[in-house]
This record gives structure tokens, sequence and C-alpha cells, in this order.
């Protein structure tokens, strides 16, 4: 088969692409770089968007509630992972059943937290208010130095089981010739885990962590259905302000403009990722 | 609150930010000393949109809210002991009490192909019975709020307001004027800001928007 032959089979897929990515990322560009007139305004929407204080803290709090996530789903996750790879009764049960928050669609999982923690109806403060353990009740999503805590533990509840799932996947591809050779020579568990178990699951748990930085950075659900970025800014990340500018104030081009340098940090991260993966494939 | 006192949010002409005035800042003191100082606000008034006011209140929760009168027949049917009374806004004595005023309208475009049909029938819809049978809130015409559906003495408060209601500035960039005005209030509930201090910074961050297309 020639090379055209091969090209013109392909072809649709890079049609549709091109309508469904390409054309919308270049529609992106153009609308951050011109004003509402179509003339040339790239500096001034750049400094209009970076000058604005809420940008400014939906950077930080974009930054807090990606990296503390992904570092605390990457710890839960591997863990459950690996107790979930032990022999014991009842683990197919509990393998079924750690999945689900993953299965529980976002929307429903925020929506159904949101009124778990809401201040005055909340389950969990009643239950507090009513053993007595507390007078007042905790304002979990309202209070500013517990809203992003709970978003952040709702956000690790939600996506742990992916980990687990996907850590439990590559523990079956490690040889068990490596396991018996490190107990010959007296390995503890925690020396398997160390030695063993995390150097053999290594290229997937950095394959998962890319997804989840990804996942976590789009990530608007949850946010925005839980606290709307409130209060007072405290939970305000990039996609709701992106969200904000275009739809709720109609200052597209801003919106686009934060939105091209959004899409360039995020394939900075995936760029670096191909580039780490593509140098330990040369390593190995 | 403000415009009761007052104050505004933009100059009338639209060319100056006035939230950091005396007359906008009482105003902002007064609402937010409800939640930071007196504790009458219920702790969730952070997160509470007009739906969990309308629940808190059914509830019992709390004793009185500002909402519309479309509330009222879901407070009734949800709660049908509950004792119902509706008053105007609170206003600072001596001055009238404010609100935004909303509405919708019929548009027939210039280059529409039947432009004196649909004329006619905007001119049918806008008679005062069909008006009043049509909305679920009030009629644009007095003359429709004889009809027996708005005779219910809890709806005499909200009619009373209308005169009072004030449209929104048609200012450029209102909707993120309006946004950094909440995000400002908010930091006062939560003591982070005075209430001239979140005022003041609202007004650094509002004037840029005056002049951006």
């Amino acid at each position: 088969m020639s090379q055209r032959t091969g090209l013109f089979f392909v072809l649709p897929a890079l049609v549709v692409m091109a309508l469904l990515i390409v054309f919308p990322a270049i529609d992106m560009i153009w609308l951050a770089a011109t004003d509402a007139s179509g003339h040339s305004a790239l500096a001034a929407n750049f400094v209009a968007t970076i000058g604005t204080r809420a940008t400014r803290v939906a950077v930080w709090n974009t930054g807090v509630y990606v990296c503390a996530s992904i570092g605390l789903q990457m710890v839960v996750g591997t863990a459950i992972g690996i107790l979930l790879n032990q022999r014991f009764r009842g683990r197919a049960l509990l393998r079924s059943i750690v999945l689900l928050p993953w299965a529980v669609p976002g929307i429903v999982a925020a929506t159904t937290w949101a009124w778990l923690l809401h201040t005055e109806f909340g389950i969990v403060n009643h239950d507090r208010l009513q053993t007595g353990a507390v007078t007042a009740p905790l304002g979990f999503l309202v209070d500013p130095d517990m809203a992003m805590p709970s978003l952040i533990a709702v956000n690790v509840w939600k996506q742990c089981p992916f980990v687990a799932v996907m850590v439990l996947a590559a523990l079956q591809t490690v040889p068990q010739e490596l396991y018996e050779a490190a107990r010959v020579d007296g390995a503890s568990f925690w020396g398997e885990v160390r030695h063993v178990m995390l150097p053999g699951i290594r290229d997937v748990l950095v394959g998962v962590a890319l997804l989840l930085t990804i996942w976590g950075l789009n990530g608007i659900t949850l946010v925005y259905a839980m606290t709307r970025g409130g209060p007072a800014n405290k939970t305000l990340i990039l996609p709701i302000q992106i969200f904000r500018q275009a739809f709720e104030a109609f200052q597209i081009h801003e919106a686009a403009m934060l939105s091209a340098l959004f899409f360039a940090g995020t394939l900075a991260l995936v760029w670096l990722y191909v580039r780490m993966s593509g140098e330990r494939g040369h390593q190995a | 609150m403000i415009w009761a006192n007052g104050g505004d949010i933009l100059s009338a002409d639209m060319t100056r930010v006035v939230v950091n005035e005396p007359a906008a800042v009482e105003a902002v003191t007064f609402y937010t000393e409800l939640f930071t100082k007196y504790h009458v606000s219920p702790p969730s008034t952070l997160q509470d949109d007009g739906l969990a006011d309308r629940r808190l209140f059914i509830a019992g929760s709390v004793a009185m809210y500002q909402s519309g009168q479309f509330d009222i027949a879901v407070i009734r049917q949800e709660n049908p002991s509950l004792e119902l009374g509706v008053a105007a806004l609170p206003h600072p004595d001596g001055k009238d009490p404010a609100a935004a005023l909303g509405g919708w309208s019929f548009v027939v475009p210039k280059d529409a192909p039947h432009a004196d049909g649909a004329k006619r029938l905007a001119r049918f819809l806008g008679e005062p019975a069909r008006m009043g049978f049509f909305t679920d809130t009030f009629p644009a015409r007095t003359s429709a709020m004889a009809l027996p559906r708005f005779a219910d003495p809890l709806l005499a408060p909200f009619r009373e307001m209308l005169p009072l209601g004030r449209r929104v500035p048609p200012a450029r960039n209102w909707l993120s004027i309006v946004q950094i005005f909440f995000d400002h209030l908010q930091r006062v509930l939560l003591s982070e800001l005075t209430p001239q201090a979140a005022m003041d910074q609202a007004a650094r961050e509002i004037r840029p928007l005056l002049d951006r297309p």
C-alpha cells in the first residue's frame, strides 16, 4: 500500500480532528489577540487578563487545588491499590466497592457533598451537633480556611479509586520472582513495597499523575457545584474564572486570552511528561 | 440597601465609581454587621442562594428573608402551618426603600419579514387581561393589577415596591462590576477587610472596567 493510500484512510479522522480541535484552538488564539472590532489587541488583552485580581487569585488557588489533590490522590490511591492486591476474604467485593466514588457522575457527587457539608442542613454538621461534640456548626464550605481543604478532600475521595485500580492493574504485571527474591533477601512488606512494587509500577504512576493533573486543571464540576469559587474567591480556580469571564461577563477576548495561557501551561506539562517518558524509554 | 441609603455603585452618568463613598459604605456596614456583629444572619449565609434561603425559612431556621412573590405559593405548599407575612424592604428613616427592577419585553426586529403581524401580536398580548394572565410576576400595566389573581393581601407590599424599583445601570462590563462588588462584600463578611477598605479596593478594581470596551 502506498503512503498516499494510507493518508487517504486517515484523512476523515484528520478532518474531524481539525474541525473539533485545531479550528477552536485557532479561533481561541484569534479571539485572544483581537478586540470586539477585530483589531489587534494582544497586549491589551494580556494586561487586562493578568491585571485582574481574581485571575491572580485563581492561578494560586488552582496550583494549591491541583497539587494537594494529586499528591493525596497518588498516596492514598496507591496505598489502596497495594492493599487490594493482597490476598484476603471479600477481596473481590471490596475491589468493587472501592470503585464506587469514581463511578458516580461528577455533578451528582458534588451536589451530594455540597448538601452533606452544608452548614445548616448538612448531615455531617447535624450529627456532630446531635452528639454534643460541638455547639456550633462547622462551615466546611464557607469558612475561608476550610473551603479549599474540603474541596480537596472530596476530589481525593472521587479520584482515588481510579489511582487504586490503575495501581492494582499495574501490580499484576510485576513478576512474582521479584517478590520471592526480595523475601529470600529478608525484605519486609514495606521493603517489598519500596523496592519491588513502586519501581515496578513507576511508569504507570507517572502516566496516572499526568492524567490527574490534566483532569485536576480542567475539573470545574466539583468546585463550581460545591462553592462556585466562593467564599470571596477562596476556591476560585482558573476554569471557573474563564467561565465567568466568557459566559457571565461576556468578556470573550479576555476569557480567550486566559484560556490560551491556561492551555499553554497544560501543554507544557504534557510536553514535560512526553520528554520524561521518552528519556526513560531510551534509558531502558 | 445601598440605593435605599442614597448611594450607588456607579454615579448616575456611569463615569465614576461611588461604591466607596459614605452612603454606600454605610449600607454595606449595616448589611454585613447583621452577620459579623449581630449574628442574626445564619452561619451558612455565605453559601446560601435564594433557594437555600427559602428552605431555611420553610424549616423555621430564619425568621425572615428577602425574596419575591414567586416564593409565596411554594412556602404555603411546603409548610402550610407557617404564619406568613410580607413587608417592604427595610430602609433608613426618612428615605425610601429601593429594589432592583427587572422585566421582559417583546422585541420585533426592524427587518422581520412579518413585522406588522408581530406588532399586532405584541399589542394583543400586551392588553391588560392577557398580560395579567400570562405573567408569573407582576404585569407591566397597572390597569392589569385589578385582576382577581393580584388581590391576595400578601401581594400588596410587593405591589407597593414596584414604583420604587430601579433598573440596573446599562454600564459596560456591568456583570464584572457586580462580581467585583460581591467578592469584596464577601471579604467583609469573612472579616478580612473593613467595609471601607473593601469598598475602596472594589472601587480600584472597578474603575478600569469603566473605560474598557
